[in-house]
């Protein structure tokens, strides 16, 4: 780069005329670098550096470096002996959020893209009414849309009545403050997310290439397989990354639904941070939370891209 | 080879019904460069998407091979189409492309491959193989939709209207490259185009559609020297019409009356007595020296066109009617230039062609 620099800045004239533009560019983009340093960088920051802080007393942080809160993310001392061992707690809290996050996913996915592809290759009027209901439930309130899911799987909830009088079942089913009931309440609350950039992707679908693909002998599974799908699969990772990302850290829905033993990463956050005082923990566990997102993430990106042919 | 017996295709019921096409009836046989030519909306690619199998005709049938098709499916066709806009599948490379249908007829990796290199070959873009489809030109893209839709050696290869987007020159060499192919391969081409001198160029037999019917099926010369009516005569080449009376048959002729030319009487031909269109070509009528025989007429120059080969030239009748003439331009007879100068011309018996007015 620099080479071709020298090279093709020979004159004064262009030299000045490129610091000029230089000053421009930063001048122009300075709003947004402000506001993501404050509101983006600067949080975090604070997240990060509380983590290596010591618990005050009634909450808040005492500025004295330790290691304690990151320590005890993963190990926790044993209260004879001393010795650290393993935070089985936080792990089994963990695992539990990825795998209801990653069950979530998968189950938005499987109602999901059926659903914005019916409702993508509608006629537009009835399109436009499909979507405004899909959207519709955004306008409630989450905990009242939770609370709601909560009298439909109770024990004398709709589901257990009407299984009870269809002599489907001899005992109501316990569904409520289960793992199931949070993985049902998130992926009712996040299906939106799914339908709505799968939506956009089938929507572009050029219709004319199905064609071609039935005119060359495929098969209607192939026809998805092959050409449906690989066209949608963009939209179809960002719905994974948009249901995903607020799945692992969701607390209200396994709040509700999970009663207290069920506890997921984002109720474990919210605890250090009320009840527990214990900011420093949770501000590591939220930076172990950001990362285990990010890891995902990664994942999922290097599963998907450069996959031609498909 | 297939036969398309009666077929109609309505869309919608009631009031609001929309026919396409109207009890359209022919044969296409084996290794023919069949066209169907027709203004926008005329039903021609109707007519295509009926023989692919993408519309079910409300009543008639489609035959191939004595077989009736008319049910079937598009993948269960033996039918391939290069569609208008090629349709070729962007997130897969040329050759992913043109081995899909062998891959969806289940042909062994081998086989696919071997065919894949051949189509490729044929269509001379081999070299772009592993290319993805967003990379290549717009002819490029024709080629691999070519190859593409000849690599399951179908039985019949649709074309809707597939140089549209292509510019003049390469319009021109695909025109070749077409015809070419279709020599090469066996396969019978059903080609679909509103642009008539293509249809003329490539086609061995022309099906001239409109409003959903089929006006005329013959070789591109018998559909330009005998249009069965006038719709077909202006949309096949340039016309003059000039409403005409058959006065009487005599041992010599049919006596025809044109009002404000004169009388002329076609030799040999026999025709019911009363009104009729007579068509005649400009490059029939003569002029200057040569305009000596037939009905030999004056008007006055509208306006003259140097087009090089030939000058087109409006000439108006002292009754008011312009008559379009195309004057070869040769090096030893200059055309007429100069407007309002005065012009001799003759149209020989033979160049009048009686035919039915359709267009209103």
């Amino acid at each position: 780069m620099q080479g071709i620099h020298e090279i093709t800045l020979h004159s004064d004239a262009e030299q000045a005329q490129e610091r000029q533009d230089r000053r421009t560019r930063w001048l122009l983009s300075s709003p947004a670098l402000a506001i993501i340093a404050v509101f983006s960088i600067a949080p975090m920051a604070i997240i990060l550096v509380y983590s290596f802080l010591e618990p005050g007393k009634y909450g808040n942080v005492v500025w004295s470096f330790s290691l304690d809160a990151w320590i005890s993310v993963f190990a926790e001392r044993d209260i004879f002996d001393g010795t650290l061992g393993l935070a089985d707690a936080h792990l089994s809290i963990f695992w539990r959020s990825i795998k209801l996050s990653l069950l979530t996913t998968f189950t938005t996915m499987m109602i999901g893209v059926p659903m914005a592809y019916y409702v993508a290759t509608r006629a537009a009027g009835i399109r436009n009414l499909l979507l405004f209901l899909i959207t519709v439930p955004f306008w409630t309130n989450l905990l009242i849309r939770v609370l709601a899911i909560q009298e439909v799987i109770r024990k004398d909830g709709l589901i257990n009545t009407v299984l009870l009088n269809l002599g489907l079942v001899q005992e109501p089913l316990q569904m409520l403050f289960t793992d199931f009931a949070i993985g049902f309440g998130m992926t009712y609350v996040f299906l939106p997310l799914m339908v709505l950039p799968v939506y956009a992707a089938v929507e572009r679908i050029d219709f004319r290439l199905v064609e071609a693909a039935y005119d060359l002998y495929a098969s209607r599974w192939t026809v998805i397989r092959r050409v449906i799908f690989p066209i949608i699969r963009p939209g179809v990772i960002a719905g994974s990354a948009l249901v995903f990302i607020p799945s692992l850290g969701e607390f209200v829905i396994a709040r509700v639904l999970g009663g207290g033993k069920n506890l997921m990463l984002g109720n474990l956050i919210a605890l250090q941070f009320g009840q527990g005082r214990n900011w420093p923990l949770g501000a590591a566990l939220s930076v172990t939370m950001l990362v285990l997102i990010i890891s995902v993430l990664l994942i999922v990106l290097r599963f998907t891209k450069g996959r031609i042919n498909g | 080879m297939i036969e398309l017996r009666n077929i109609r295709k309505t869309y919608g019921s009631g009031a609001s019904a929309f026919t396409a096409l109207h009890e359209v009836d022919f044969e296409i046989s084996e290794n023919e460069f069949f066209t169907l030519l027709g203004p926008s909306g005329c039903g021609k690619t109707t007519l295509l998407r009926v023989i692919a199998g993408f519309e079910t005709p409300t009543a008639g049938a489609v035959l191939l091979g004595g077989e009736e098709i008319s049910l079937l499916p598009p993948n269960k066709r033996p039918v391939n189409t290069v569609f208008q806009n090629y349709a070729l599948f962007p997130h897969m490379t040329v050759a992913g492309n043109v081995a899909f249908g062998l891959e969806s007829l289940g042909k062994p990796k081998d086989e696919v491959r071997a065919r894949v290199e051949e189509m490729l070959e044929l269509v001379q873009m081999l070299h772009l193989r592993d290319r993805p489809i967003a990379a290549l030109s717009g002819g490029q893209q024709q080629r691999v939709a070519l190859a593409r839709a000849l690599a399951p050696n179908p039985r019949i290869l649709l074309l809707d209207e597939p140089l549209s987007a292509l510019d003049l020159k390469l319009r021109k060499e695909m025109q070749v490259e077409l015809k070419r192919l279709q020599h090469e391969t066996g396969i019978t081409f059903i080609f679909v185009t509103h642009d008539q001198e293509e249809a003329m160029a490539m086609s061995d037999r022309i099906a001239v559609m409109k409003g959903g019917r089929v006006h005329q099926i013959a070789s591109p010369k018998a559909l330009y020297d005998r249009p069965a009516d006038d719709f077909v005569a202006s949309f096949v080449g340039e016309s003059n019409f000039f409403p005409a009376r058959i006065m009487s048959n005599s041992d010599q002729g049919a006596v025809l009356s044109i009002p404000g030319l004169g009388e002329v009487t076609l030799k040999g031909e026999t025709h019911d007595t009363g009104d009729v269109t007579a068509l005649v070509r400009p490059e029939h009528i003569r002029t200057g020296d040569s305009a000596t025989s037939g009905l030999i007429l004056e008007g006055r120059l509208e306006n003259a066109m140097f087009l090089g080969i030939a000058t087109l030239a409006t000439v108006r009748m002292a009754h008011g009617q312009e008559i379009s003439l195309r004057i070869r331009n040769t090096h030893d007879a200059p055309p007429p230039t100069e407007v309002g100068s005065t012009i001799t011309m003759s149209i020989p018996p033979k160049a009048i062609r009686l035919v039915r007015a359709v267009s209103a």
